[in-house]
């Protein structure tokens, strides 16, 4: 075979003279294609120039897929060291080192620590979390160069289903909720908690945190309630409309001040998603987003009955979702949330399994391709 | 940051155990939702699409286990393209195979047989050919007469080459070829060792010559069948390996001439998206051109949808997304030409186990499908 280059070298040069009808040349989008279009069209970038990101630690088995899939940010809390507390600069500095030898940036830290139920429901001991929490906001910026937080409002119950294995399409296991089934529990120890009393505690916790944000660049972003009802077991849920989220950026007007679009949660709240990231985009306040779908069973809004679905069937108009992140410029990190477990997967952490965020991210990254060519090619 | 996960599944859990049954599926769409603001669920106009589009099918083993069925049915594929070889290949097995699969809402749109396929004895008229003819046929018949109506074929004298394997993004294990350091091809089990696999240098009008012989019999039994017939492009399609031109099936005059040659309706393309990459200019027209072309003509039967990262001499394979083509430009050219054949996902590098790979192709090829589907060209 060594004659084989020159052979083919002679024989590619003899061809090309041979077929000469023009328009020889590859798929690959040529630079003076795209300069030719003026307007507002932008040059074409990978994934829309949104940061993809993964929600996993770094000994996750997600992390050798993110780094094949070019999915190169994560969404992670501080690791454990001895008895560190996750706000010191050591275990900050350490968790930024850890990710940067799987080479892949820490992006986001979802859930910080130092933020519970003293702060929520308004506890003595609010005050030391809250100074806790700054100095974790201040040295995550400084030592862990993360300047995104995804928070919560939801005191005692987090995010809650009624059923972790409902078969979805093709018997994919999906997480799913029914206020039904969990109407008539009983309260918790924190008895009936209201939510002017909720609505105090996050102004106080703003009033005292978002000032911090703004001198050091910390990007604050809410997470809508999840699910989106009225109250769960006495305590009441507030951050489960979009008037609410109004009302919370205007608390205290800043960039800072932001929000996380987890995108099935205002669905089911009823808001037409790329509308109201159109409208949010504008105001500069999405700071991160949880791009899933999902599917009302109840055939009312606010939705109390819901389920998960591959991001494909789900009720949003997802491409329209996308184009609307990429005519507002959004850049910042996304992630797939809430994916089904699939065949050959166990069940062990419902909806975080490996197969489906797969599966999302390919899904994902061809809209967002989409989205980002016809613009380029198609300036409107 | 842990402690909230486990905290979460805790809860979850809990509340799993008070869960009554018999919430219905995630494809029901509620009729009737009160809705405040416009267009908040997507057009049921609009979405899903309607057929005729352009379909995504999967590579699948003929014998699938009950988790490789739910698979595809989790992945929303509706489609199969199968493999097997002369050991099982009969009307019985193709019609127990369309069987397994309808039970399961799953349409099986081509069946192959190794055994009948980049065979030697065809393309150089070697001792043996008229009886690996009369195979091939047997192979069409048996196909018509379990009702399934496309066939992959190729027509290599010594298979695919291909040399060290090479890595691509986030050290992916990936197929590469490197012209310098190619030494031998393979098929089905057989190696063909350079520099000359069969003896002696072919010429290209032996090729042709033998290549009509074939096409002219497949033609009239596949017309008789209702079978279609979609031929591979050689792989890679370098002018000459291993003595033997690949001049038919190498670029797109040679196309262009077999399928003149073989003048029926069932006789296409399965156009091969990274095989028509490797080549890159020795194509003579690129992929656009060449689906433009032959889809007008509605010869494009199938489509292998994979990338790689620059044309010959030397190529390693990659994600779909990570190639040197515009895979969205791609599929826009088939939307406008009516494709409605499938595309399937092929040649994936490898990922930590094989499912992988498949659930983000089929992702990203089914994010693009729908936009490309429901946009107005």
């Amino acid at each position: 075979m060594k004659d084989n280059r020159r052979d083919f070298i002679k024989k590619s040069a003899s061809l090309a003279a041979g077929i000469s009808i023009g328009g020889i040349g590859t798929s690959l989008p040529k630079p003076e294609d795209q300069n030719k279009k003026s307007g507002k069209a932008k040059p074409f970038t990978k994934d829309a120039g949104i940061k993809f990101a993964f929600l996993m630690g770094p000994t996750s088995p997600k992390v050798p897929f993110a780094r094949q899939l070019g999915v190169l940010h994560s969404v992670s809390g501080v690791e454990k060291f001895g008895d560190l507390k996750p706000w010191d600069p050591k275990a900050i500095t350490a968790t930024r080192e850890i990710w940067k030898k799987e080479g892949i940036k820490w992006t986001v830290v979802e859930g910080p620590p130092s933020l519970g139920s003293p702060t929520k429901l308004g506890l003595s001991g609010k005050d030391e979390e809250i100074s806790n929490f700054i100095t974790f906001m201040k040295n995550l910026k400084q030592f862990g160069d993360v300047d995104i937080i995804c928070y919560n409002w939801m005191p005692v119950i987090s995010w809650a289903r009624t059923q972790m294995d409902k078969p979805g399409r093709g018997g994919a296991l999906v997480t799913a909720f029914d206020y039904e089934d969990i109407k008539n529990k009983p309260l918790t120890q924190y008895g009936e908690i209201s939510k002017e009393s909720l609505w105090k505690n996050l102004e106080y916790f703003l009033k005292a945190v978002v000032p911090e944000a703004e001198k050091i660049g910390m990007n604050l972003s809410l997470h809508p309630d999840d699910p989106q009802v009225d109250s769960i077991q006495g305590i009441s849920r507030i951050m489960n409309s979009v008037q609410s989220f109004d009302r919370m950026l205007d608390i205290y007007p800043s960039k800072y001040n932001g929000i996380t679009m987890c995108q099935g949660n205002f669905s089911l709240m009823g808001a037409d998603i790329p509308a109201l990231v159109r409208r949010w985009g504008k105001r500069e306040v999405i700071n991160f987003v949880h791009f899933r779908s999902v599917q009302d069973l109840s055939g009312k809004i606010p939705s109390a009955k819901f389920t998960e679905c591959f991001h494909d069937e789900g009720q949003i108009d997802m491409y329209e979702a996308m184009k609307a992140y990429y005519d507002i410029g959004f850049t910042g990190p996304l992630r797939p949330d809430h994916v089904p477990t699939m065949s050959g997967e166990t069940n062990e952490r419902p909806g975080y399994m490996t197969l489906g965020n797969l599966y999302a991210t390919g899904y994902i990254r061809g809209l967002a391709e989409s989205v980002a060519k016809n613009s380029a090619n198609h300036p409107s | 940051m842990k402690d909230n996960r486990r905290d979460f599944i805790k809860k979850g859990t809990a509340f799993a155990a008070l869960t009554l049954t018999g919430i219905s599926s995630c494809k029901t769409k509620s009729s009737g939702t009160e809705n405040k603001e416009d267009n908040y669920l997507k057009d049921p106009a609009t979405y899903p699409p309607k057929e005729p589009y352009i379909k995504i099918a999967l590579q699948a083993s003929p014998e699938p286990s009950e988790s490789d069925i739910k698979f595809i049915q989790q992945l929303g594929v509706d489609y199969v393209v199968l493999w097997t070889d002369a050991t099982k290949s009969s009307y019985d097995y193709y019609y127990s195979r369309r069987q397994l699969f309808e039970a399961a809402g799953i349409k099986v749109f081509g069946f192959g047989n190794s055994d009948v396929h980049n065979q030697d004895a065809i393309t150089l008229n070697l001792p043996g050919r008229d009886a690996k003819i009369e195979e091939y046929l047997t192979h069409l018949r048996n196909l018509g007469k379990a009702g399934i109506t496309y066939t992959t074929y190729a027509h290599m004298a010594n298979g695919i080459w291909s040399t060290e394997r090479e890595t691509t993004r986030g050290g992916a294990p990936a197929r590469g070829f490197n012209l310098d350091n190619a030494r031998a091809g393979n098929w089905n089990g057989r190696t063909f060792e350079g520099p000359l696999t069969h003896g002696r240098k072919y010429t290209t009008d032996e090729l042709w010559a033998n290549y009509k012989y074939f096409i002219k019999k497949a033609a009239a039994v596949a017309e008789e069948q209702n079978v279609r017939i979609g031929i591979h492009p050689d792989d890679p399609p370098v002018p000459e390996l291993g003595g033997i031109p690949r001049c038919i099936f190498g670029n797109f005059d040679g196309y262009k001439r077999a399928l003149e040659i073989a003048g029926s309706p069932n006789v296409g393309i399965c156009l091969c998206v990274g095989c028509w990459l490797e080549g890159g200019s020795l194509m003579g027209k690129n992929v656009i051109e060449t689906i433009k072309y032959f889809g007008e003509k509605k010869k494009l039967f199938k489509v292998h949808f994979r990338n790689v990262n620059q044309p010959l001499p030397h190529f390693t394979e990659t994600f779909l997304d990570d190639g040197y083509a515009d895979m969205f430009k791609i599929l826009k050219a088939l939307k406008e030409v009516d494709f409605n054949g499938v595309i399937i996902a092929d040649h994936i590098p490898g990922m930590i186990y094989p499912q992988t790979g498949t659930a983000f192709s089929i992702g990203y090829m089914k994010g693009l499908v729908e936009r490309v589907v429901a946009e107005k060209i």
